[in-house]
């Protein structure tokens, strides 16, 4: 839990109102050194596509996408499949963020190649609870990558 | 001929021809023998004839010897001989006469005969008194004068005349018995081999008869099993025809059933292949309606989630500031609670207005969906080009802001709902300017589309065409269902619009449909049933709506 390991969260949400509050609480749990907010599918691609060139965006350390389902032109759902479909971008942990708890789009999202899947609760308490769930998943996560990387 | 009869008939015909030939060929054969019996018996009779000649004869020269016994001797012995002799002659002659009595001729002769007996008789009568009175030389020379000779001798002359005649019968009696014989013998064979050959001749007409026609019977009872066409009917007016006939009535009652199967075959088929539809229709309007639902929970939701998230963010700005408050408020204490303000508060009440806006608005354009559902459509003519301008007029303001160009070509009239058809194309219009490309002079075409096709043959079919922003493939489908939207930055809204105008449309018995494409641009097409199809019930006439015609009947139009 020391020297905590740089990370870029990129949030791909339509909802600016969902965007600031999932920024806010990553604010707190001290996980925003690194934030992108995209507002739909289309320009998480993008962003994904441009990264390393040298007029895309520079994405410091490991990279997790926070995805919302419900977004115009391109949705959650297919930048999933893109993004686990590039062998670019597959590597990269990917958690499902949306409303709805219907079990088999769960199934359909884990089945895609989604790592976790959070429901937006509608309880602030809960909502707290999943990003904090999310910060420290995020810290277990990384270390083994780092071993094998090193 | 012989088909007209029935079998039964048939069959005793061919026994009983036979039975009347053997009767007929008996009764002749009886004939015959009546005949010969006949025959024989007149050849007895004959015999006897000849007989009584022989006796007749016999009697005549006892007469003449017992007279020549008498004259010579004198004795009464001869005497008394020839008077017992003499009184059969008459007797005699009698019984003869009486036999041949039948044969003229020979009743004739034998009268004659009698005479020349009786003659004779007289003579010897006559010699007898001489002698009597002792007058032997007179009899003498009468007996010398052959007087008396020539009397037996006409006498015999005449019986062989009467036996020859008499023989003379009986030879040709006999040679008629031979050949009655002889001719019954043929006859029997020739009755026997006619018998024969009728039967055969009867037998062979009534099988080949029978045998042909019961074989076609029979190839049709085969040709029935397997369901091919029969034979025609076999001639006749027998038990054969009478089944062929039965045959044919079954095989008719059989294909008119298959018929009638086949008819109930296509029925239920089409029926079934419109349970079919109708089932992937409801399956289609179901599933439709599980995509509502969830569009609708997730965009309840979704303002939800910002209520409550920074209503709590406001708790806690809240109560930071509060202990600021509390404290000592330094500059830089000051500096921070402004920035709570500026930040942590005025954000969230924007978020929270915001969300409760969008909340309201997705009631509002609830409502409206289902009141479209329940609001009674009224059908009637309607003109679409005054609606065309007040649409236009409304819109003036953003068409002007967009730099845009609105083409309507002459509509022709119309029939439907004159409220919900300006809601349609007033939505079709309004979504064609919002979604123009700023890329280029933004250009709105409203038309009709001449004599369409395939699924809108017969439907007047309108169009709304731009030059805008248009729809990739991928998002096509979802055009027309709620709470799904595209361009979600580029104009304020719910998603609702293009729902609510699909299901006013499909309540007028319509289609909607668009061909889009990317920066090319989009026309949606609206098909309108005409009046006869219209599922809208005809509203009373109306004074307002002036058409073209003098009367506001729609079919003029079509």
């Amino acid at each position: 839990m020391s020297d905590p390991q740089p990370i870029t969260i990129i949030l791909a949400e339509d909802d600016d109102g969902h965007a600031s509050l999932v920024e806010r609480n990553l604010e707190r749990a001290g996980l925003l050194n690194g934030f992108l907010r995209v507002k739909d599918g289309q320009e998480l691609l993008d962003v994904l596509k441009a990264q390393g060139t040298p007029d895309g965006p520079v994405l410091s350390g490991e990279v997790v996408i926070l995805l919302d389902i419900n977004m115009p032109r391109i949705d959650g759902i297919e930048a999933l499949k893109q993004i686990k479909a590039n062998d670019a971008t597959k590597s990269i942990p990917v958690i499902m963020l949306t409303t709805t708890d219907d079990p088999r789009e769960v199934n359909r999202c884990y089945e895609l190649g989604a790592n976790v899947y959070i429901t937006k609760p509608v309880e602030y308490d809960n909502f707290i609870e999943a990003i904090r769930r999310l910060g420290l998943f995020l810290q277990i996560v990384k270390r083994p990558r780092n071993g094998w990387n090193s | 001929m012989l088909q007209n009869l029935s079998i039964v008939r048939k069959g005793l015909l061919v026994i009983l021809l036979p039975i009347l030939c053997q009767t007929a060929l008996l009764g002749l054969l009886f004939r015959r023998q009546a005949e010969v019996k006949e025959a024989q018996t007149m050849a007895l009779h004959t015999k006897e004839v000849l007989l009584q000649i022989d006796r007749i004869v016999s009697v005549t020269l006892q007469i003449q010897s017992g007279l020549l016994g008498y004259a010579m001797t004198g004795s009464d012995a001869y005497r008394a001989d020839e008077q017992k002799v003499i009184g059969e002659v008459t007797p005699l002659m009698e019984t003869l006469r009486g036999m041949v009595s039948d044969n003229p001729e020979q009743s004739r002769r034998a009268e004659a005969l009698q005479r020349a007996a009786q003659r004779r008789v007289e003579w010897n009568k006559r010699m007898d008194g001489l002698m009597r009175e002792g007058r032997i030389e007179e009899v003498q020379a009468a007996f010398k004068s052959l007087e008396g000779k020539e009397l037996i001798d006409k006498l015999l002359t005449e019986v062989d005349s009467f036996r020859r005649t008499e023989e003379g019968l009986d030879q040709r009696r006999l040679k008629a018995l031979e050949n009655q014989a002889d001719l019954q013998s043929r006859i029997l064979t020739l009755g026997i081999l006619a018998t024969i050959l009728a039967g055969v001749a009867a037998m062979i007409i009534l099988t080949r008869g029978l045998t042909q026609r019961i074989e076609v019977l029979r190839a049709n009872a085969r040709r029935f099993s397997r369901g091919e066409t029969l034979a025609p009917l076999v001639e006749g007016r027998d038990e054969i025809a009478e089944l062929d006939v039965n045959f044919h009535e079954m095989a008719d009652a059989i294909a008119e059933g298959q018929r009638n199967e086949r008819t109930f075959q296509a029925t239920l088929e089409k029926q079934n292949a419109e349970l079919v539809t109708a089932n992937l229709d409801l399956d289609h309007k179901s599933r439709e309606n599980e995509m509502f639902v969830y569009s609708v929970s997730h965009d309840l939701r979704s303002p939800l989630v910002n209520l409550l998230g920074f209503s709590r963010e406001l708790g806690t700005a809240r109560d930071s500031v509060r202990q600021m408050l509390e404290g000592e408020m330094d500059a830089e204490t000051r500096g921070r609670a402004l920035r709570i303000i500026d930040r942590d508060i005025t954000e969230p009440i924007r978020f929270i207005q915001t969300a409760v806006t969008r909340l309201s608005s997705i009631i509002d354009a609830l409502l409206r969906l289902s009141r479209v559902g329940r609001v009674e459509y009224k059908g009637e003519a309607v003109d679409l080009n005054p609606v065309m301008k007040r649409i236009q007029d409304a819109m003036s303001g953003q068409i002007a802001a967009k730099g845009a160009e609105l083409t309507v070509q002459p509509l022709p009239p119309t029939f439907g709902d004159a409220t919900a058809l300006e809601q349609i194309f007033a939505n079709l219009i309004g979504n064609a300017v919002n979604y123009l490309d700023p890329a280029r002079p933004g250009r709105v075409e409203i038309g009709v589309v001449e004599n369409p096709a395939g699924e809108s043959e017969g439907m007047q079919v309108f169009f709304v065409k731009d030059n805008g922003l248009g729809i990739p493939d991928a998002y096509l489908p979802k055009v027309f269902t709620i709470f799904q939207r595209l361009h979600g930055n580029v104009a304020p809204g719910e998603g609702i619009g293009l729902a609510l105008v699909r299901r006013m449309v499909e309540r007028h018995g319509g289609r909607i449909w668009v061909e889009s494409e990317v920066k090319v641009g989009s026309t949606f097409f609206v098909a309108l049933p005409l009046l006869e199809k219209s599922p809208l019930k005809v509203a009373p006439k109306k004074e307002s709506i002036k058409l073209t015609g003098s009367t506001p009947d729609a079919r003029r139009y079509e």
